[in-house]
């Protein structure tokens, strides 16, 4: 494999039709994910994050931009077609284990289903399955079980070893722990922690919980309203985050660390994406806004070393 | 690997095999109405070792004779006997009842997954079906009696037709529900085609509602061949259906009421029975029912 | 100061596949005049089931042993009559999910509203005065406008700000608070929290909150319990707890949690998986999971023991060593 991205994302747009109006769920993000590396697309509902991750494994169709994968662009004209063929490296994990494996379908064959697909003999799929069922941590006999003979953690294994069958690159992690009870998401954590090592596999981890976020992730990048607002490497973001919402999400994670001074708190709701703030979208939120936040939306600019901020106040360097 | 990850994974959960079915079996109406329904298709099926007597036989010495010991439900105005007709009549109706139970069940869940799966198809296949359900059955019934004739076959395509646009938008709502859900959208970015998805994920998980929705229909058809029987478009005599029993008794409905009870206790049991089935089927299979601790 | 609420050896038990499943097992706390009392676990632990049982919200068929004293009266065997009218009055509930807890046919006015009636007899233009009142305490903006709006016009959290009124409408003694803010996006979930801390002191009441979040528990609570698989296995000071916790479950779960202020390589794991509910483990049910697991950790349920300063813990070999 080339030293090169396995995924680059250019410009990404992704528009809704609603009611005759336009919903703009993601405006032009771009990012790319090296070889074993971790990109944390971190966001609260709305922020386009979801979209961003189903767009990249080809679920959702982009509306503008270009997605290339191992240099392969699967977007625009011919990027069916040039999917298919890149189609083995990328997978796709779910927040809810319990929603994401056929409950009709035992554990084994859900797990051989992609190599079905890819063609793979019997005697071939059987010794993947049990290869995964392994690498996983499950035992061989969970093969023969159905999905509602596990636990939430158990079935999140089965996902992941679901993913793995076919050799990615790149895996897609939609919220995968936040469904799990606590004493459980650190054994997945792990896991995933553990398969990267392993098999240099990357991930687009998108999620809420920026502590999980903080012990996976290399990259992260905040989107806000459809935007990516700032993106940096992981210690760069946590310690001298630049954008004030990346200042006011860190500041609203409750920690278990009781009789901690109040954190600055930011009012206000998530705007709705019909319609839009003008300028920056955070401003009505925003303790620092001032008038040229109103008119003008801020570009995502360098503002340290792999480190950029879309927001006017953000100084240089 | 972790040791802990390891150790998180081998203990599984012990559980007891067939669930589904242990809930089935613990709920009270299902109980009854499987006690019912397996009781008139045994009848059905052993009505010559249950009786010797042929339900065609007509023997005019012993016209109208009341229920007694010798004619346990009577005999009709040509002496045949009542039971007999009724034990044999259930074939016929309990025939019809499965295939139209079958036959809709099939098509209207074709129908239904693939306007889910084919968006493209939707549009026109409800229209469809919007038209055939406006039709009334009746009428079909007597058209399709007209042009191939009073057979129960044509009876059957009648009721089939009938029952087909509520069984496909039934199973169109269930396979849209499931088309979104996260196992459908992982075999979709492993490659899986629509052809496969239709086959081993939709279809297989629309089982439940298809299920209940086909005994509300084995009743419904029942209910319907004595319907229709009665204004005289049912399966043609001699051969003995509930319908047509109950079709024939209906001059003598005073003077001889056994004619027309026995066989309408029979669609009463049968019609009941299904009912009890489906209602037990809908509690345990339909996912919204079910009480999480 | 004598509690204000006080559950007794609180048993519940559902209708399981084989018999009986035991879903809290003998529950002892109390809850204090204007405390805020955190109640924490994970899935099956039986925290929400305890609260609903408080309240005989409990669905039929559910077996309840114990007592919960309030006012000299034991809840469980009050009338349905007299239940009513404490539930919503001097107890009242908000849930997790601010979507489904609000009729969507009727206004925000119509469902305060209905509450004031019920219960204090306010109707007309002094019920709909008090209504705009308690949303200007919940600070949603422009209260007296919105007051006539139906709830799918409203976000997540403002529905959550909606159902905080109407749970405070009658100045109720204690609000129980059941996942408030885990439906709720990061930046809202910090408001709600605020929110509720500043209506308790405002209004002088006691606040039992439910969470699986045990930083949201120590953002708000002053003392805390600990529940796993049906059982109370440690509770409390706030304060006391995260800096020493007693029990295996409770430290352990303290250290899988990932920290937002520092980078670690790997997270330590608690091994295994929640026990089902109508699994049977005999002695003490953290056992199996347990790194400090003794054989006489076995035997038999392991009682839960004073240990000092108003803390309880159901460990003892830990508490002996």
């Amino acid at each position: 494999m080339s030293d090169g991205p396995v995924v680059s994302v250019e410009g990404l747009c992704k528009d809704y039709p609603v009611h005759g109006q336009m919903l703009h769920a993601v405006r032009d993000a771009s990012f790319a994910i090296g070889p074993g590396e971790t990109l944390a697309l971190v966001g609260e509902s709305g922020s386009g994050k979801s979209t961003t991750g189903r767009m990249l494994v080809g679920l959702t169709p982009a509306t503008a931009g270009r997605i290339s994968v191992l240099g392969e662009t699967i977007t625009g004209p011919g990027g069916a077609a040039r999917l298919a063929r890149v189609r083995r490296h990328l997978q796709l994990v779910f927040q809810d284990p319990g929603s994401a494996l056929d409950p009709r379908m035992r554990a084994g064959s859900s797990l051989a289903e992609p190599l079905v697909i890819a063609g793979k003999g019997r005697a071939e799929r059987a010794a993947r399955v049990a290869e995964l069922l392994e690498l996983v941590g499950l035992p061989q006999s969970a093969a023969r079980r159905f999905p509602h003979e596990f636990s939430g953690g158990q079935r999140q294994r089965l996902c992941i070893a679901r993913a793995l069958a076919l050799h990615p690159s790149l895996i897609v992690c939609d919220e995968p722990v936040s469904a799990l009870d606590v004493s459980i998401q650190a054994q997945i954590i792990n896991l995933l922690l553990d398969l990267q090592d392993r098999f240099g596999l990357s991930y687009l981890f998108i999620a809420h919980d920026l502590a999980v976020v903080r012990s996976v992730s290399h990259r992260i990048a905040v989107m806000y309203a459809g935007r990516i607002v700032e993106t940096a490497d992981r210690r760069a973001l946590f310690e001298t985050p630049r954008h004030p919402y990346t200042r006011a999400l860190l500041a609203a994670v409750p920690v278990p660390v009781p009789g901690r001074p109040p954190r600055p708190r930011i009012a206000g709701e998530l705007p709705s994406l019909l319609d839009p703030p003008k300028g920056c979208a955070f401003h009505p939120r925003c303790p620092l806004a001032v008038e040229r936040c109103r008119v003008e939306t801020p570009a995502l600019r360098t503002v340290g070393e792999r480190h950029a901020a879309a927001c006017h106040l953000a100084g240089d360097g | 690997m972790s040791e802990a990850a390891v150790a998180g994974g081998t203990r599984l959960a012990r559980r007891r095999r067939f669930p589904i079915l242990r809930r089935l079996l613990r709920h009270g109406s299902f109980r009854i109405g499987l006690v019912l329904v397996l009781v008139l298709v045994i009848a059905a099926l052993c009505a010559p070792l249950i009786t010797n007597v042929d339900p065609t036989a007509m023997r005019i010495r012993f016209r109208f004779r009341p229920p007694s010991q010798d004619f346990l439900f009577g005999t009709d105005m040509f002496g045949r006997s009542v039971f007999a007709r009724v034990l044999y009549g259930a074939r016929l109706s309990l025939w019809i009842g499965l295939a139209v139970a079958l036959l809709s069940g099939a098509v209207g869940a074709m129908i239904g997954v693939l306007s889910a799966q084919w968006r493209r198809l939707d549009g026109l296949m409800m229209r469809l079906m919007d038209a055939l359900a406006a039709f009334p059955a009746i009428v079909l019934a007597i058209g399709l009696g007209a042009a191939l004739g009073p057979a129960s076959g044509s009876l059957i395509i009648a009721l089939t037709m009938a029952y087909v646009p509520r069984t496909a938008r039934v199973l169109r709502a269930s396979a849209l529900v499931i088309r979104e859900l996260d196992y459908v959208e992982a075999a979709r970015v492993s490659g899986a085609g629509s052809l496969r998805i239709v086959l081993r994920h939709l279809l297989p998980n629309c089982m439940s509602p298809l299920l209940v929705q086909m005994t509300f229909v084995f009743a419904y058809a029942i209910l319907a061949e004595a319907a229709l029987s009665f204004i005289g478009i049912g399966p043609p005599p001699p051969a003995p259906s509930w319908g047509n029993i109950v079709a024939e008794g209906r001059d003598y409905a005073v003077e001889a009421w056994w004619i027309m009870l026995f066989p309408g206790i029979a669609i009463s049991l049968a019609a009941l029975g299904m009912n009890l089935l489906g209602d037990g089927l809908r509690d345990v299979l339909d996912p919204r029912m079910k009480i999480e601790t | 100061m004598p509690p204000l609420l006080e559950v007794g050896r609180l048993n519940v038990q559902f209708r399981g596949e084989r018999g009986w499943v035991t879903a809290v097992e003998d529950a002892s706390f109390t809850v204090a005049p204007r405390e805020a009392l955190g109640i924490v676990g994970e899935s099956g632990s039986g925290k929400s089931v305890t609260a609903l049982a408080l309240l005989g919200l409990h669905p039929p068929g559910t077996r309840i042993g114990g007592s919960v004293r309030y006012g000299g009266a034991d809840l469980l065997r009050l009338p349905p009559r007299a239940m009513r009218r404490i539930r919503g009055g001097d107890i009242a509930m908000v849930f997790q999910d601010p979507m489904s807890s609000l009729n969507p046919v009727l206004t925000i006015a119509d469902q305060i509203t209905e509450t004031l009636r019920l219960h204090q007899g306010l109707t007309g233009a002094a019920a709909r005065r008090r209504a705009v009142e308690l949303l200007d305490m919940v600070r949603i903006p422009d209260a007296a406008r919105r007051l006539d709006e139906y709830p799918h016009r409203m976000s997540g959290g403002q529905r959550q700000r909606v159902m905080i009124a109407i749970a405070i409408a009658c100045a109720p003694k204690l609000l129980i608070a059941d996942e408030p803010t885990t439906a709720l996006d990061v930046t809202i979930q910090a408001q709600i929290l605020d929110l509720l801390r500043e209506l308790q002191e405002r209004l002088g009441m006691s606040v039992m909150l439910i969470s699986h979040d045990l930083g949201v528990i120590a953002e708000f609570a002053q003392r805390v319990m600990v529940m796993y698989a049906g059982r109370v296995v440690e509770l409390a000071p706030a304060a006391a707890l995260f800096a020493r916790p007693l029990h295996p479950y409770t430290e352990l779960l303290l250290r899988a949690i990932p920290p937002v202020d520092a980078d670690v390589a790997r997270l330590p794991t608690i091994s295994g998986a929640i026990p089902d509910p109508e699994e049977r483990i005999d002695g003490c049910r953290f056992r199996p999971r347990c790194p400090f697991a003794q054989a006489s950790c076995a035997i038999e349920p392991p009682p839960l023991l004073e240990a000092g300063n108003g803390r309880l813990t159901r460990c003892p070999p830990r508490l002996a060593a």
